[in-house]
């Protein structure tokens, strides 16, 4: 079930009124069936391997709550990452590892090999990992007191709004919220009802309008032209970003309705002033894990200059990683990783002002430097491998080339893209729901009206799957 | 905050409505042509049309060396020369496609008849859990009754059946292994899956058969030895309602159950697999008699001498094929036009040299699927090629067709339109002595978009008059930009 698909609206409304008619005390058992629900309408055994980590990470907080101290506890917190990171390797790494060994055993003229896995990957399984890792180590750390009630904290694990890609939320935030007995108001209704209704907008008409375009370019480089290729490039930028932005608003309007606030994942990010920056307003909820469970962890910024790189440099290339099993994410990763040291570098050297007025031209031309470096990047994202990411920058600057195709991109495409990029500009530092409760009513209705007739007329048709659904 | 939610609902409502006139007016028609081309083959349908013939692949399919190359539909209309004889062929299509196209004929259509092709595989695993049927389905979102942007409202939030390629393999997978037989089948084995496996190492172990036989024996159970179930097998409804809605309509609906390689099915596959094919065609006949169709019984019209397809199971038949089956369906027809059958007979090779096409009419030459009203040079249809259908309507013939004297040289000449930028259309005159081709092409002399232009071109025959076995005439176009060619005249001398 896509959010973007019938089920998904038919699926909410009727898991929303059952909410709000059944007394506080059993909604969880509403909303842990309806998530397990969700879950399996993609492949229904999988649900084992989510109450398979829900019962580790279960017993190992209460155990060691009940321990003394960090020592003691250490099995506990072992068995928990060892399950979680465990499934992780099983699904997501195995045939990497073993495609990388069996390379090196050929390259050592040994006659080893290990197997390949058939196994699918089960959607979602890097955010609920994580997700249930971090309750672990807080527990561990004992900062976070054990959850005693086995369905609230299966319900924590698999809550289906922010399930399969986020916002991987903390339990001291998520919790709370999901034992609260909300009551149902017209505000929270409206306001999630908005956020849903712009998710669908940039996901529906924006991301997968523009897939079209970008499987082309991908599949085949070689057919179109360098200016073809760097749109293509260009393209994937507001793909992946409208597609992954829409799902975290669709998951936060969803969880709205119910009274549960969700996390931001996204706050305007390309007009980031640099990468530093750029990291905390994209998938904001994987950066602030990574800094609290790895970056912190390794000393954050309290060590040596030299140390204190190769944190940096470890936390980008570990991100990278948790995206996909290919040589391709662990350089992107690692470009970031780079780039940001750079900055870092010129930044002391060229002190920029403290404050730069937001759309001012100093904040344009760094926002500008900024994008284009992300947007270069993505091709190792985007890339099957890294000779396919490296011919496409050859290509996207071969101009003398005579290419067999070239993109047809209807007029309807760049008006949508007009108008998501008007409202992205509008958007800065603030949210949909926000922004558009602050306009009158003649205004707020011609948006909605706006919305939901490109939403239904202008969505499209191909069924194109959440990219972060595969990680 | 009820009455809040109820006034902000009504409000929504007529914003809908009024959105759903502003989509209807400016955005559906191009939608339908995007998402829903199929619905131009029901309004190329003359609204004067007295028989509809609705079909798929087995109508239009025909083999390079018929010499009447038209399709089933068209032979039906030789038969009754007053009636006017219309159809509707969408390959790959099945009852469900069938009963969407049906509800959109509009009601001046003077229709009093519609043909409806049965045939017996749309009801097995394969053809219901088919890969194509995602893309078919969405087709059809489009078209179904009700407000245009309620319509598009479900096909922008994918409310037809979508399934991965894996997917359907797997529906298949299961069907055949769960899907069982009943003693009224008379078949000793559990499912279709284990029928198979029988089947196939039989001709594996006879030392002269190849594994192409083999597979095919297997193929043959796979695509016939299934038992219909009239209550859970979707296609059953369809046709049921495809009868309602021709009583709705006042249409007299024939069912044409199509001819299906018994011979063949019980040279590889025994004669249990040809008993089962019979039982099933009979439990047609009988069912959809009951409920008020007439069913024409074509089972076993077609020797397997006039199947196209060797290798596999397809109900393509050559031009003899085809005659059978209109012939059948045009004396079963007599029931209800008595006074306008016409006792026609098949059309015989003439030599002849000059030839002439302005796709107007679905014609004995060929690849008739690119004809289309997007442009025409004159009356409404061209043919259209571009890298989906890359080869254009043209001349196939056996050249013993044309006089011995007018084998030396060919002068093919039309009208053509660039749609688009850039296209690298070719005219291509092929020879064959019966074991080689000789290709030859000629690059047409405008590339970039623009008017109707005439195009003329002399090419020689390659082999000695004698030798000249099949010829092939016709533009190639492998761009995604389109040609249209019109008023083709080719003439051999």
């Amino acid at each position: 079930m896509l959010f973007n698909n019938i089920e998904f609206v038919i699926f909410l409304p009727v898991v929303v009124i059952f909410y709000y008619l059944l007394p506080g005390r059993y909604r969880w058992i509403l909303l842990l069936a309806a998530s397990y629900f969700f879950y399996m309408s993609w492949k229904a055994e999988y649900i084992f391997l989510i109450v398979g980590s829900t019962l580790v990470d279960y017993f190992a907080g209460l155990r060691m709550e009940r321990l003394p101290d960090c020592k003691s506890r250490r099995p506990w917190l072992l068995a928990s990452l060892f399950t979680n990171l465990g499934l992780l390797f099983t699904f997501k790494y195995f045939n990497f590892a073993a495609g990388n060994l069996n390379q090196l055993f050929d390259s050592l003229h040994l006659s080893l090999q290990l197997p390949h896995s058939d196994l699918l990957l089960p959607v979602g399984i890097s955010f609920y990992t994580f997700q249930t890792l971090s309750y672990s180590i807080d527990v561990y750390y004992g900062k976070q007191k054990a959850e005693r009630h086995l369905g609230y904290f299966a319900l924590y694990v698999a809550y289906f709004p922010q399930l399969v890609a986020g916002p991987i939320e903390r339990f001291s935030r998520l919790s709370p919220q999901l034992k609260e007995r909300h009551v149902f108001t017209y505000e929270n209704l409206v306001n999630g009802l908005r956020l849903i209704l712009y998710g669908l907008f940039i996901k529906m008409v924006i991301a997968d309008n523009l897939s079209g375009f970008v499987d082309k370019i991908y599949a085949a480089p070689e057919q179109y032209g360098a200016s073809d290729i760097l749109l293509g490039i260009l393209f994937y930028s507001f793909q992946i970003y409208s597609d992954f932005y829409g799902y975290s608003v669709i998951a936060i309007g969803s969880a709205l309705i119910m009274g549960v606030r969700i996390m931001d994942n996204f706050r305007t990010p390309y007009l980031a002033k640099n990468i530093a920056e750029f990291w905390q307003r994209w998938h904001i909820s994987l950066s602030t894990w990574f800094r609290d469970y790895l970056y912190l962890p390794l000393g954050g910024n309290r060590v040596s200059s030299v140390r204190w790189m190769v944190n940096i440099l470890a936390v980008f290339v570990v991100s990278g990683f948790w995206h996909g099993a290919n040589w391709t994410f662990l350089i992107w990763g690692g470009l970031y990783g780079i780039v940001y040291l750079i900055e870092k570098a010129t930044g002391k050297l060229v002190p920029l002002p403290e404050q730069v007025k937001p759309f001012s031209p100093t904040h344009l031309l760094l926002a500008g430097k900024t994008f284009i470096l992300v947007t270069l990047i993505w091709v190792f994202f985007r890339s099957q491998s890294l000779p396919d990411a490296l011919e496409m920058f050859r290509l996207a600057f071969d101009w003398g080339r005579q290419p067999a195709d070239s993109l047809q991109i209807s007029s309807v495409t760049w008006w949508m893209m007009g108008l998501f990029l008007t409202t992205d500009i509008a958007l800065y530092n603030t949210r949909f729901d926000e922004w558009v409760a602050r306009r009158n009513t003649l205004i707020r209705w011609s948006i909605y009206s706006l919305i939901i007739f490109c939403v239904i007329v202008f969505a499209g048709v191909e069924n194109f799957p959440f990219i972060y659904f595969q990680f | 905050m009820i009455r809040k939610i109820a006034i902000k609902t009504a409000i929504l409502f007529l914003l809908l409505v009024l959105m759903n006139e502003v989509y209807r007016r400016w955005f559906f028609e191009s939608d339908l042509q995007q998402h829903s081309p199929v619905i131009n083959l029901v309004r190329q349908v003359p609204v004067n049309s007295d028989i509809l013939y609705v079909g798929e692949s087995s109508n239009l399919t025909y083999r390079d060396d018929d010499f009447d190359k038209r399709p089933i539909s068209e032979m039906l209309g030789d038969f009754y020369p007053g009636l006017v004889v219309s159809d509707i062929t969408k390959p790959a299509a099945h009852a469900g496609i069938y009963k969407v196209l049906l509800q959109q004929v509009p009601d001046s259509a003077s229709v009093s008849t519609v043909v409806v092709t049965c045939n017996l595989r749309s009801f097995n695993a394969e053809w219901i859990y088919s890969k194509l049927e995602t893309a078919l389905q969405k087709s059809m979102v489009l078209l179904h009754p009700g407000p245009p942007l309620f319509n598009r409202f479900l096909l922008s939030f994918k409310a037809y059946d979508i399934r991965s390629d894996k997917e359907r393999e797997q529906q298949v997978l299961h069907a055949l292994r769960n899907e069982t037989f009943d003693e009224y089948a008379g078949v000793p084995y559990k499912n279709t899956l284990e029928w198979k496996d029988a089947v196939a190492p039989k001709w594996r172990s006879a030392s002269n058969v190849d594994e192409a036989t083999a597979i095919l024996a297997g193929q043959y159970v796979i695509t016939y030895g299934f038992q219909i179930d009239t209550l859970r097998n979707p296609r059953i409804r369809d046709f049921e309602d495809i009868i309602k809605l021709g009583k709705k309509r006042g249409w007299n609906v024939v069912l044409n159950i199509m001819a299906e390689n018994t011979q063949k099915a019980g040279e590889l596959a025994g004669e249990e697999l040809v008993g089962l094919i019979r039982k099933n065609v009979r439990l047609l006949e009988e069912y959809y008699t009951r409920r008020g169709a007439l069913v024409v019984n074509n089972l076993d019209m077609v020797a397997d001498s006039c199947f196209i397809d060797r290798n596999w199971t397809t109900e393509h038949y050559t031009a003899p094929g085809r005659w059978k089956v209109a012939q059948n369906l045009a004396s079963h027809l007599k029931k209800l036009y008595p006074e306008a059958y016409f006792d026609a007979q098949p059309v015989q090779p003439r030599p002849e040299a000059h030839f002439f096409n302005d796709f107007e009419g679905l014609s004995w030459w060929g690849r008739n699927e690119t004809i289309s009203t997007q442009t025409a040079w004159s009356g409404t249809h061209s043919s259209i090629v571009s890298k989906e259908k890359p080869y254009s309507a043209g001349l196939v013939l056996m050249g013993l067709w044309i006089p011995d004297t007018t084998r030396s040289k060919v002068r093919i000449s039309f009208m053509y339109r660039i749609l688009g930028n850039p296209v690298e259309a070719t005219v291509v005159f092929e020879v064959s002595d019966g074991s080689n081709y000789k290709w030859q092409g000629v690059p047409l002399d405008k590339k970039e978009p623009g008017e109707w232009e005439p195009y003329t071109a002399v090419m020689s025959f390659p082999f000695d008059p004698g030798k000249v076995g099949k010829i092939k005439v016709y533009v190639y176009n492998p761009a995604t930009a389109a040609v249209a060619v019109d008023d083709m005249e080719i003439l051999f001398y």
